[in-house]
């Protein structure tokens, strides 16, 4: 293999058209779908979705009136719907509106019903702030999965895509400090003692 | 068949016009499901104990709907079945049930102490054919996130369990602290999908209605088959040239006569599953590299790299690329990443086949299509999945008996396309979803580089039909297997050269 060149620090004028790979090529051959019929359908299945997400009544039998093919159970339209990912992205940005919106008396009336479940108080957590202590019950908590090696969020995230159903509580103790700019509270405290990339041999 | 070709052979010049045969085109819908991020995005920072996470979370439920079915109902000497939410809430004496994830606990597994002994004496112990331990030190454990519980019990002599499928067992808890089972449930075949879903499915959202247009449904031709193959083994050495030949003379349809040359029109596509190289190159171990004095000129050592069986193998398919596509699955002795999912071999190993690959950038797949291994995806409407082999190899090793097809049908079953991943197979450590989960039933399930070519069909508790397929190794059985897609029946095609010994 020849030697790699460094490329130039100052980039001559365009005097030629480079040629591009890529999706943006100028490809002589047609594309199979065209491009505009594109927009077209996210328009159409933006809309889609909001009549899926209004209607909450069952999906298919709604559907299946206007079906044509009565071979097929359910109908390749709501199928198509469903597989876009579309519908996951909207559910997750209304997922963090809803727990910005949580008071902090709807959190603090949380870890008091956490705390009566005890009989007994929780010891070694005296200097921790409320919040910490909820981030810290969420990663103890082992239904959600293990708690290292992920971030706090992308733990909380996955656990309601799976439909375990965690409380959106912690989720807004998450935004909060998040929005405080508190790096610490990213991942699991566990996760800092068990994972520690530093070799200690001094 | 053959008598009329028989009068195509040894005949004067003729100036008869021949037909010309065209191949079948073929409709092809694959799925990226096993795609990993690229360069930077790919982490391995993480453990693989979300990967088990993942699995029970997904395979949970499905398997405790179909247990409390099965045992919600049944009363016995006056006590109903109860349900326990962890393994570890089992009472002693108490009829319940629970779902969790299997753990075989063996002896005979790889170790990683053995590379510890192997500084001690002089090799490694040969890598064993099954994980088996002879004296029956072999436990069954089943583990959720609370712990694990030791089964015992005559079910698990009867079927088949291996480290990670999901069940739902039933029985009670001895003085031992072990459990002993009466019944076990699994998650069965998932839902399968209608014949052509998908494509319909795309084509309302291009079209923007309900109907799939005419034009499509004409497009789909009657009388198609698809041509499986794996472990072409090309080495680069003379030998195997001769098989090899026959078989692309065969696909091109330059061989036989000319009626079986529209048999051959038939073929739409050609499905190479896995171990088209075999390991020209030795590995060295660690000891045996220091003490060889290599010179490492541009990066590589060019005495060790032998390039003529990718040179071989990319001479093959470009020879058959012109006339059929290729899906093309990377197996264990291929140049792609040693754990599942492998990724596609890179276009840069086939600097002539590379021609009728895509665009890079672009999302449909190609003439050429390089995919991953396993592999799922939708020919002629039919949903397939496949895979080079390693997860039936894998469980080879922990149960008892020949039978592939059985471990196939149990992986469909379990709903776990490579249940042993995390523990003795290698695989990638997924943190957001577990590939592996089968959520949609295939229609034809193949695996690659088997011993012997089997197939059967297996048929699932609301209506599924699989058919399903071990192909063996061309290189050394010379066969390949036709499926057709109208009624899924399987031919299988073997190529022999004459030996006179």
């Amino acid at each position: 293999m020849p030697p790699t060149r460094r490329k130039p620090a100052a980039q001559s004028a365009h005097a030629q058209q480079t040629l591009a790979f890529g999706p943006n090529s100028n490809k002589v051959t047609k594309p199979s779908i065209p491009s505009t019929s594109k927009k077209v359908d996210k328009i159409k299945l933006e809309e889609a979705i909001t009549s899926e997400f209004s209607t909450p009544s069952p999906a298919p039998e709604d559907s299946q009136e206007a079906e044509v093919q009565a071979q097929i159970p359910e109908s390749p339209r709501t199928l198509a719907i469903r597989s876009q990912g579309g519908a996951k992205q909207a559910d997750g940005s209304a997922v963090e509106e809803k727990a910005k919106k949580i008071p902090e008396t709807q959190i603090r009336k949380y870890w008091k019903g956490k705390e009566d479940e005890r009989i007994a108080p929780r010891v070694h957590q005296q200097g921790l702030s409320v919040n910490e202590k909820i981030l810290r019950h969420f990663d103890l908590s082992s239904q959600y999965g293990p708690c290292i090696g992920i971030p706090r969020m992308k733990r909380w995230k996955r656990a309601d895509g799976l439909g375990l159903k965690p409380p959106i509580e912690v989720l807004a103790v998450l935004m909060r400090e998040e929005g405080r700019g508190n790096g610490t509270a990213e991942r699991a405290f566990m996760d800092g003692l068990l994972t520690s990339r530093l070799a200690v041999n001094e | 068949m053959a008598d009329q070709d028989v009068d195509a052979l040894l005949q004067a010049p003729s100036n008869d016009e021949y037909p010309t045969i065209d191949r079948i085109p073929s409709s092809y819908n694959p799925l990226h499901s096993f795609d990993l991020a690229k360069g930077d995005q790919k982490h391995y920072q993480q453990q693989y104990g979300d990967m088990y996470f993942l699995r029970l979370a997904k395979l949970k439920p499905a398997v405790e709907e179909i247990a409390a079915e099965a045992w919600g109902e049944i009363e016995t000497a006056g006590e109903s079945i109860r349900r326990v939410d962890r393994v570890l809430d089992v009472r002693q004496g108490e009829l319940c049930w629970v779902a969790g994830t299997i753990y075989m606990d063996m002896p005979l597994k790889p170790n990683i102490l053995d590379d510890i002994s192997k500084d001690h004496w002089i090799s490694a112990p040969p890598p064993r054919e099954k994980y088996i331990s002879p004296s029956g030190q072999d436990q069954i454990m089943l583990e959720d996130e609370s712990g694990r519980l030791r089964l015992i019990g005559t079910p698990l002599q009867i079927s088949t369990v291996v480290t990670g499928c999901i069940m739902a067992v039933m029985g009670t808890e001895n003085a031992n602290g072990d459990f002993e089972i009466i019944d076990m449930k699994v998650p069965d075949l998932p839902r399968q999908p209608q014949r052509w879903e998908r494509d319909e499915a795309s084509a309302v959202l291009a079209n923007g209605n309900g109907k799939s247009s005419k034009k499509e449904q004409k497009e789909r031709r009657e009388g198609s088959k698809v041509a499986i193959v794996s472990g072409l083994g090309i080495s680069g050495d003379e030998g195997d040239t001769l098989t090899l030949d026959l078989l692309m003379e065969y696909l091109l349809g330059e061989a036989c006569g000319q009626s079986t040359q529209q048999e051959i029109g038939n073929i739409s596509r050609l499905i190479i599953a896995g171990n088209s190289i075999s390991e020209g190159t030795p590995l060295y171990s660690r000891d045996e590299l220091s003490d060889k004095k290599t010179s490492k000129k541009y990066g590589y050592d060019s005495a060790a790299y032998n390039p003529a069986p990718t040179q071989r193998l990319d001479d093959f398919l470009a020879t058959l690329l012109p006339s059929i596509p290729i899906t093309m699955l990377p197996g264990e002795g291929d140049p792609a990443n040693i754990s599942l999912p492998q990724q596609p071999i890179h276009p840069a190993m086939f600097p002539r086949s590379r021609n009728y690959s895509p665009m890079p950038g672009s999302t449909e797949p190609g003439w050429f299509d390089s995919v991953t291994n396993p592999w799922e995806g939708d020919i002629e409407g039919w949903r397939m999945m496949g895979n080079g082999g390693q997860p039936i190899d894998d469980v080879f090793k922990y149960v008892e008996g020949e039978e592939r097809l059985n471990m196939m049908e149990n992986l469909l079953r379990w709903r776990c396309g490579a249940p042993t991943a995390p523990d003795t197979l290698w695989c990638y450590p997924f943190q957001d979803k577990d590939q592996f989960v089968i959520e949609e039933c295939p229609h034809v399930y193949f695996v690659g580089s088997q011993p012997t070519f089997e197939t059967t069909v297996i048929e699932g508790p609301t209506g599924q039909t699989v058919r399903l397929i071990a192909v063996p190794k061309f290189k050394e059985t010379g066969e390949m297997v036709l499926l057709d897609i109208d009624t899924l029946e399987v031919e299988s095609v073997i190529f022999k050269v004459f030996n006179d010994s």
